[in-house]
């Protein structure tokens, strides 16, 4: 495939187009956009020129096996990791550049900025251990956004009202189950209002039957709406709640599409290789 | 051997003085250059780091000889009392080591924390503050008993640029009583008694602390 090429967009004839994955790029209004977007650790390339965006209201998963690059191409969306080269915009604007003729680096202020717009949430949560799960979720709220203490606290108790956690408000995380305290990450990124959220394999960490738990959540904020993109080995998260599945390897986005035809019918060898391993696991 | 202690108690009060204000130093400049050795300007880092490799070297007396003696011959207005020769650089000295200890602290705590502080907006000086410095207490908190052990111990040698602390005045005792079995003796009960409850107060502030955080979460 060549490199920064419009990646394919694999579509049935019979159905309607993916909303915000139209031919023309400039059609499209991308909530999150990355272009171009290279990243080198020293010798070796993690992200070989890829383009992602990803629109209001979808819900994409990204799946890969290890060393394929899809956690630095997350990690790269929130600026936790700084491209070598490409561009990063988020609703339209251009929030850094690197490499290239006109490098823009943002300012500590946008890049703060920029992360209260797309949260994340980590694979082993990590929560504060030093906080009460009230105080994971107040910390934002007060620090970042500069709630007062009264409003930080109320906000944060919605949240985590929201994700069934309300009554362990005052327990700290190593008394709260792996799904809990998942939970409450994720009621931590959420009560900053991001745009965009990213999972970075949010339930890997979890024993099976905690799992459930969690996906119930991330199936809440999906109905509510919410934008998007995670890192999975869950197929049934890619299959149920996502609108467009991701396949990457070797750094580059090899296959893209509705979760349901790529499963089902997988383009690329390297999919239907990575299909059958995350089948049997 | 009352007599003795009686003697001796006065300077148990100025040999605390200098351990008070010493300890306080050294945290403050401690966890700036722990801080500063972790710094993103490359400048900083190298400068901390240069500091501490030199006063990790250089014995406290000769710190000490030096400000005392030779700052006044630089000129007049340098010319600190004992205490404060004494305190500067009691704290300069143990800041040295204490700085390796807690930058060792602040690397303890895992990068993915610094990740979670930042996807929720903080910046580098409000994660410092409100994630990293509070988990880094935990491992740092025996270290800061033993500096303060360390400190106490090292007032001793203020004794030799004239502060009339505990050894000093143990010094000047033997000049008067001729018993300098029964002096020393005395003194070291003096030493032994504040260093040694100090010793368990550590390790009951380091088992709080880690009750509180969940040692295992904690203990990477």
């Amino acid at each position: 495939m060549p490199r920064g090429a419009q990646q394919p967009v694999r579509q049935r004839e019979s159905e309607p187009p993916i909303e915000g994955l139209d031919r023309s790029a400039a059609a499209v209004s991308y909530v999150l956009h990355i272009e171009r977007a290279v990243k080198r650790f020293g010798q070796a390339t993690a992200l070989d020129g890829v383009d992602f965006g990803v629109a209001g209201g979808e819900r994409v998963a990204i799946v890969g096996r290890s060393g394929s690059g899809k956690t630095t191409l997350l990690r790269c969306l929130n600026l936790l990791e700084t491209p070598t080269s490409g561009t990063l915009s988020y609703e339209g604007r251009v929030v850094g550049s690197w490499g290239g003729p006109s490098p823009r680096t943002p300012s500590r202020r946008e890049l703060s900025q920029h992360r209260i717009h797309v949260g994340m949430v980590f694979q082993r949560f990590e929560l504060f251990p030093h906080l009460t799960a009230l105080g994971n979720v107040m910390l934002g709220l007060r620090r970042s956004l500069g709630y007062s203490k009264h409003e930080a606290r109320e906000r944060a108790m919605e949240q985590l009202a929201l994700v069934g956690l309300a009554e362990r408000a005052r327990a700290h995380p190593h008394e709260l189950s792996g799904g809990q305290q998942q939970r409450v990450a994720i009621a931590r990124s959420l009560a900053m209002e991001p745009k965009v959220m990213l999972f970075d394999e949010p339930t890997s960490a979890l024993d099976p039957e905690l799992v459930d738990e969690v996906l119930a959540v991330i199936l809440k904020l999906a109905e509510r709406g919410m934008t998007m993109v995670a890192v999975t080995h869950e197929l049934a998260f890619a299959r149920d709640v996502a609108t467009r599945m991701v396949v990457v390897d070797s750094g580059e986005i090899v296959e893209q599409g509705p979760p349901g035809d790529i499963i089902h019918s997988p383009a690329s060898p390297v999919t239907h290789s990575l299909l059958r391993r995350l089948r049997l696991t | 051997m009352s007599s003795i202690i009686t003697a001796l108690a006065p300077g148990a009060t100025v040999t605390l003085e200098l351990t008070g204000i010493s300890c306080a130093l050294v945290f403050v400049l401690s966890v700036a250059l722990a801080i500063g050795t972790n710094s993103r300007v490359r400048a900083v880092g190298i400068a901390c780091r240069r500091y501490v490799d030199v006063f990790r070297s250089v014995p406290l007396l000769a710190i000490l000889y030096l400000l005392f003696f030779g700052l006044p011959t630089v000129s007049p207005a340098l010319a600190l009392s004992a205490l404060w020769c004494s305190v500067i650089g009691i704290a300069v000295s143990e800041a040295a080591f204490t700085a390796e200890i807690y930058a060792g602290a602040i690397r303890s705590v895992s990068r993915a924390q610094w990740d979670a502080a930042a996807s929720i907006g903080l910046s580098r000086r409000q994660a410092y503050w409100r994630v990293v410095l509070p988990q880094a207490a935990v491992p740092a908190a025996a270290p800061t008993i033993n500096m303060l052990i360390w400190v106490i111990k090292d007032t001793s040698v203020a004794s030799l640029i004239t502060v009339n602390e505990l050894t000093l005045r143990a010094d000047s005792l033997i000049n008067i009583n001729a018993r300098p079995l029964a002096t020393y003796l005395v003194l070291l009960g003096f030493y032994v008694v504040v260093t040694v409850p100090l010793g368990y107060a550590g390790r009951l502030v380091e088992r709080g602390l880690m009750a509180r955080l969940g040692g295992g979460a904690v203990l990477q």
